[in-house]
């Protein structure tokens, strides 16, 4: 290379032609080197561009992430997990034999040949190898380093309570939507699904947290199961009340079903019988009647109706189940369960007003809580003589027993008709939606009947001493093919506790429930639901925190009432060591 | 006097390059690290959850009752073994009699008053 002196101050032509001819040998050089620069980079984008873009898209479409549900003290009922599963790309894949060995050499279950076949398909450039991958196995896959092999992390819905309170949280489907019960209403809920997608793994994403609390669905749950064996029962229903608040504190409805099984929810008998049936709820509606006579001021608790001769009404005739043949005061009335004397006080208040008072008590609208499962009443199609007569011990008319066990708090908390509701609530906003449906005065006289029911009446096998429960019991029979039949009963339970102040209302229900030898041959529901009901009481009592107080009978009751449960619980413990011991071996 | 400029401007290009250069490089090792931190606080949510959610599954009402009934001997509670804290006074154990000469020199009352009632 000659180097031109530039302190010579000679500008030799050549020297100048020189430097011209080097800088455009340099520019062409520079030029073509941006021209494959520019022109790959544009093949890469405008060519292949949007092939490789298609690729990035392929697969399915990533789960929708959905809130966590918990109970009123936060314990997880519903939630998202994270899980990895595992795809391949067959285009990418370099040795199929070699991935297929590697691959079910981690996962022992994958099928070698069915593997084999999925990923001698190089056209399709997505297939699953398997959905779920544990972190463990993630882990080994992904230190084995297979080409064309990655992982694509997902999320899965589970319910770690299995099928605890399967009907308050419904299911979802594969595609994360809500088919039943919560997480159907929640699909609905704006806000708190917006909140959830904006930031899934954040805490800034609330639960949904519910009324229900898991101890006490537990006991609901576990003592209508038993009992549905015991009395060999199609079904059981149960509902625990917070009197104040409308809060629902238990659902349960057997059979019942895991949510982690979600096409299991959809079944018809797996159906919410507290929300989504309708029943005759039979006796416990009596109350109403009496309710609402007190509250019109026709009736006292000093009155006095003649229950010696069945009522005529037209061509029908109305007997008494425990028929007394005699005069009764109210509160014997209500003790014994007389269809006469129920049916006499409310033919004194009147089909119009009777009409009203259950209207205005709701029985006549479809409730409608957070749960889409809410079925309508079902009522007589005309409202005469007859049918007030009927429908003043619960019969011709069908109501959700959701919608019973509301009412039921309204008669005993003052008065106040709440709507119930599944998720959390405080006092000042079910004051602010509640309606005075009858006086303070005629709820206290309801609570004075209600525990005169279970100290001296039908329903005193609910009694657990110490935490004064009062009731009323409900034996419907059922309609099969157009006809009451006298041996496919519905038997019921409306209650609460303590009785001095109600704190709890509470709803249980056995469809169909047999005659025991135990039970002398009775199936009514002083048989079998009100005892089932002592025992929910007995075991969530302690858990709402409701002290036990004695006075001199219930203390002479105590005694017995330990013996008795004791016994019970023995063999119970045995009939369950024995289940537990058989399935074990 | 140009020349002067530039030779001082030079040393500060080069010097303010560095500095830029410098700042730039510490600047994406910090936004690495606030990403890494990022997704190590979602990785620890996650885990959160995950925990959670075995927590109450291993916490759910029918395995705990399972357990305390066959390992701990447990039952239903009955009503009257909740007392409230006046029916307590009768099942206290008497008040240890302290003597001024028997006090010992130790600093744990409570190993004393144990010693005292036995």
């Amino acid at each position: 290379m000659t180097v031109t002196d530039p302190t010579s101050g000679s500008m030799s032509s050549n020297g100048m032609l020189r430097g011209h001819k080097r800088l455009r040998l340099v520019m062409a050089g520079f030029a073509m080197g941006l021209a494959v620069l520019v022109g790959k980079a544009g093949w890469l984008t405008i060519v292949e561009g949007g092939e490789g873009q298609q690729h990035a898209r392929s697969g399915p479409e990533p789960r929708i992430p959905r809130p966590n549900i918990s109970d009123r003290y936060g314990h997880t009922l519903a939630a998202d997990i994270p899980v990895s599963s595992l795809y391949a790309d067959p285009a990418k894949m370099i040795d199929i034999d070699e991935a297929v060995e590697l691959l079910t050499g981690a996962l022992p279950n994958l099928d070698a040949r069915d593997l084999r076949r999925k990923l001698e398909n190089r056209k399709r450039r997505f297939v699953w190898i398997q959905r779920e991958v544990s972190p463990a196995e993630r882990e080994l896959i992904h230190n084995m380093g297979i080409p064309g092999v990655g992982f694509r992390n997902e999320t899965r819905r589970i319910y770690p309570m299995g099928n605890l309170a399967a009907h308050v949280l419904g299911a979802v489907d594969l595609d994360s939507k809500g088919i039943a019960g919560l997480e159907k209403y929640l699909d609905d809920q704006g806000a708190l699904y917006t909140a959830s997608l904006a930031d899934p793994t954040r805490a800034a994403s609330m639960p949904a947290q519910t009324s229900i609390d898991v101890r006490v669905q537990h006991a609901v749950t576990d003592e209508l199961a038993k009992a549905m064996t015991k009395f060999r029962a199609k079904a059981a229903a149960g509902i625990v009340l917070n009197a104040y608040t409308g809060e629902v504190l238990a659902l349960a409805s057997l059979p019942d079903f895991s949510p982690n099984n979600p096409a299991d929810a959809l079944k018809s008998e797996n159906v919410n019988r507290v929300t989504a049936g309708v029943f005759e709820l039979g006796s416990i509606i009596k109350a109403v009647t009496f309710a609402m006579a007190l509250d019109y001021g026709t009736a006292t608790l000093k009155s006095r109706y003649d229950a010696r001769f069945p009522l005529v009404i037209g061509r029908a005739r109305i007997n008494d189940f425990h028929a007394q043949k005699r005069i009764m005061t109210v509160p014997e009335i209500f003790m014994h369960s007389s269809n006469i004397g129920t049916g006499k006080m409310a033919l004194e208040v009147g089909e119009e007003r009777h009409q009203a008072f259950l209207r205005k008590l709701g029985f006549f609208d479809r409730l409608q809580t957070e749960l889409p499962e809410a079925a309508k009443p079902l009522l007589p199609p005309r409202w005469g003589k007859l049918v007030t007569v009927t429908a003043s011990f619960g019969h011709g008319f069908a109501v959700q027993p959701m919608q019973g066990a509301a009412v039921a708090a309204a008669l005993v908390n003052g008065g106040k008709l709440i709507p119930p509701t599944l998720l959390k609530r405080d006092v000042e906003t079910a004051d602010a939606l509640a309606e005075q449906v009858i006086k303070p005065s005629t709820s206290a006289d309801m609570r004075y009947l209600f525990r005169l029911n279970v100290t001296e009446g039908t329903a005193g096998k609910a009694e657990v001493p110490g935490y004064r429960v009062g009731g009323k019991t409900g034996t419907a029979e059922k309609v099969i093919k157009g006809r009451y039949s006298k041996d496919h009963r519905l038997t019921s339970f409306i209650g609460a506790f303590p009785m001095d102040d109600p704190k709890y209302v509470m709803l249980m229900m056995l469809d169909e429930p047999k005659p025991l030898p135990e039970t002398y041959g009775y199936a009514t529901s002083g048989w079998n639901a009100v005892p089932t009901a002592g025992k929910v009481i007995a075991r969530i009592a302690p858990l709402l925190g409701v002290t036990p107080e004695f006075d001199e009978d219930s203390l002479k009751k105590l005694e017995k009432y330990k013996k008795e449960r004791l016994k019970e619980q023995a063999k119970e413990a045995e009939r369950a060591a024995a289940l537990e011991g058989g399935t074990a071996r | 006097m140009l020349r002067l400029l530039n030779f001082l401007l030079v040393p500060a290009v080069l010097a303010s390059g560095f500095a830029l250069y410098n700042l730039e490089h510490s600047t994406r090792s910090l936004e690495r690290e606030i990403a890494a931190t990022g997704k190590d606080i979602d990785g620890e949510y996650e885990m959160i959850g995950l925990l959670n959610a075995e927590w109450s599954l291993l916490t759910r009402p029918q395995r705990l009752e399972r357990l305390a009934r066959n390992h701990l001997g447990m039952g239903p509670l009955m009503p009257d073994q909740i007392k409230r804290p006046e029916q307590l006074t009768g099942s206290l154990p008497p008040a240890p009699a302290a003597s001024p000469d028997e006090t010992p020199a130790s600093d744990d009352p409570l190993a004393d008053l144990l010693r005292m009632m036995q």
